[in-house]
């Protein structure tokens, strides 16, 4: 499984783009008199980065897929026939029937939208916890500091997939509906998956609470809140948005996964990874009820790893 | 350095108590813990719930449960499956498959991918350096269950190139290609974090000084420069043992392999609770070990940590 802590282990050497990132420090002249900010020379060399442009199509064109899966297939992929059960491909249906004889096409087309909102949602609640906890550490320091650091320690000791078989096994079943199975799902990635993303919110706060425009903000009166908000927060965010683009697509394998094992999502909700798990009794038949799931699936979690991979690339002063 | 054993000593102990009452209360998170146990919708009858109630302490405080639980995994009393079969038994017949499994996938990790990571540390820029940067992105991006089923099907069943599961008779070499998926993850990972520490070493003032010294290339870049880029990588490593022995529940139940991972997929799909918490339990148990293994290879392969 690609997990969210491997490949942020594997980014750990190579810097996340810093606070320098938005503030738009001036940085190397270059050979244009113009200064250039860290942010600008990133985004001009991203416009040119083939990676970055067909990773960014590819999510696009997932997400219109998720917002709008009629525009792509007009089947019901709940209508299923027996009688049509492992049919080739046809006019009807360009990747033929599945076992139950549900149209393989209309389930892939209507699974981008569970893979996405499970992605989105976890990556936007495990970035909260983690700008939450990691600001709070890094800008307190002290007793509040080594706490937080210990907790993160524990929960990064405990791998993503085994605790999340435990707690979905515990509690997951198809009577919790769509919206609560999926919710169930998301609460379970993010609360194992908020860790590293955690110990840079904390580390860049820790950099930038003693820059001067903090001590002049506390010089003028503002609240510790305030600051935090208004001036700390919005230069940690850059690496943050980096790492949990990244931690998106691992949720959605990580979805993925957990459905082709079985605990994750249930009927009715129409997922790629319990597909795939289906597929695999017939695959000597058709191989087709395999494969789409499984590509859509690796493209959609290649693009989001990609994108942030480049993203996090030109961000890096090194690498200039 | 016994210091820093023994601290570190500590803080396992700490984090063994908190990881094992983490799985254990998600477990017993919600409801009944009689349908936690043996799963939604099953009628149990009263001598199974008296067995289930007995064995896990449930009329007692969840505290006074999870001392029991943690005494028998101490202990290693597991207690038994839901099919009465002790899993202890269930676990020693499985363990060796795993191990031969991780095994596997992790000569392919150490040696695939420091060798392949120094080579392109090396030449950082060219063709192989970029070929292998693509390669492992991919890898990365594609979730390995989809890499295993796809091996299993296409080159495995349809082609015939090799046996598309675990075959008794054949033996280990069966377990080659499922070993090869399992660290498919982790060998990416291993390359690309080589690649980045070897580049960065070898710009530092030391190799500059080894050179100026006269020292052969071989040496530097055996013995200086891989000492030092070899830190960030032993630590992943250890952390992926851990990930290893979960990543197994989905090689061995796609290429049928009869191991621990396999046994937990068969709990999950029997809800055999007692099985599932017990597998998990220990699998996190071996985990906190490879982590405390590696901590402690990491102060011996650098002084600077040791005496902090």
């Amino acid at each position: 499984m690609s997990d969210f802590e491997t490949i942020a282990a594997s980014e750990n050497h190579a810097a996340v783009p810093g606070p320098a990132g938005s503030t738009g420090a001036p940085n190397q002249p270059d050979n244009t008199s113009k200064v250039r900010s860290l942010a600008g020379d990133a985004w001009r060399d991203l416009r040119r980065s083939p990676v970055f442009i067909i990773s960014s199509l590819v999510i696009l064109v997932m997400v219109v897929m998720a917002a709008f899966p009629g525009l792509f297939s007009s089947a019901d992929p709940h209508s299923c026939e027996l009688s049509r059960s492992m049919q080739g491909p046809s006019g009807d249906a360009i990747f033929g029937y599945n076992l139950q004889g549900c149209d393989v096409y209309a389930r892939t087309v209507h699974g981008a939208s569970t893979s996405m909102q499970v992605g989105f949602y976890s990556a936007l609640l495990a970035g909260l916890i983690a700008v939450v906890v990691g600001m709070l550490a890094g800008f307190y320091g002290g007793l509040l500091d080594a706490i937080l650091a210990r907790i993160i320690d524990i929960v990064l000791g405990i791998p993503l997939l085994l605790a999340a078989i435990v707690a979905l096994k515990a509690r997951s079943s198809s009577e919790d509906g769509y919206w609560g199975q999926l919710l169930l799902v998301v609460v379970v990635l993010s609360i194992f998956g908020w860790t590293t993303a955690a110990r840079i919110v904390r580390s860049s706060v820790i950099s930038a609470k003693n820059q001067d425009y903090v001590h002049a903000a506390r010089m003028l009166g503002a609240s510790n809140g305030r600051i935090m908000l208004k001036h700390i927060l919005p230069n940690a965010m850059a690496p943050v948005i980096v790492v949990m683009t990244i931690a998106l697509g691992a949720f959605i394998t990580a979805e993925a996964t957990l459905s082709f094992l079985g605990v994750g999502l249930k009927d009715p909700i129409i997922s790629w990874g319990k597909d795939i798990s289906e597929s695999t009794q017939r695959v000597r038949e058709s191989a087709i009820p395999l494969v789409a799931p499984s590509v859509f699936l690796s493209l959609t979690v290649l693009a989001f790893i990609m994108l942030g991979d480049a993203v996090r690339e030109a961000f890096d002063p090194r690498l200039r | 350095m016994l210091r820093y054993i023994v601290r570190r000593l500590l803080q396992m102990v700490l984090a063994f108590f908190c990881t094992t009452f983490i799985v254990y209360s998600m477990m017993f998170a919600t409801g009944d813990p009689l349908t936690s146990l043996a799963g939604e919708g099953k009628e149990l009858n009263d001598a199974v719930k008296a067995k289930l109630t007995r064995d896990f302490h449930l009329d007692e405080p969840f505290l006074v449960r999870y001392w029991y639980y943690i005494k028998g995994l101490l202990t290693f009393d597991l207690g038994d499956s839901l099919s009465q079969r002790p899993i202890a038994e269930i676990l020693g017949e499985a363990w060796s498959y795993t191990i031969q499994l991780a095994a596997i996938a992790f000569v392919f990790v150490v040696i695939l991918g420091v060798v392949g990571g120094v080579i392109a540390g090396m030449r950082r820029g060219g063709v192989f350096d970029n070929v292998t940067l693509f390669l492992t992105l991919v890898v990365i991006g594609i979730p390995s269950f989809v890499i295993g089923l796809m091996l299993s099907t296409f080159p495995g069943g349809k082609w015939g190139w090799f046996t598309p599961g675990y075959d008794a008779d054949k033996g280990i070499a069966t377990l080659i290609v499922p070993g090869f998926v399992l660290g498919a993850l982790a060998l990416a990972t291993a390359v690309r974090l080589t690649r980045t520490s070897v580049a960065e070493n070898l710009r530092s003032d030391y190799v500059r000084t080894a050179k100026a010294k006269g020292l052969k290339k071989t040496r530097i870049i055996g013995v200086h420069v891989l000492r030092n880029s070899l830190i960030p990588v032993v630590t992943f490593l250890g952390v992926e043992i851990g990930n290893l022995m979960g990543g197994a529940i989905v090689t061995e139940r796609i290429f049928n392999i009869p191991g621990v991972g396999f046994q937990l997929f068969k709990g999950i799909n029997l809800s055999d609770g007692p099985v599932v918490v017990t597998i998990v339990s220990v699998l996190v148990v071996v985990y906190l070990l490879a982590n405390l293994l590696v901590d402690i290879l990491y102060a011996v392969l650098d002084p600077r940590i040791r005496y902090s």
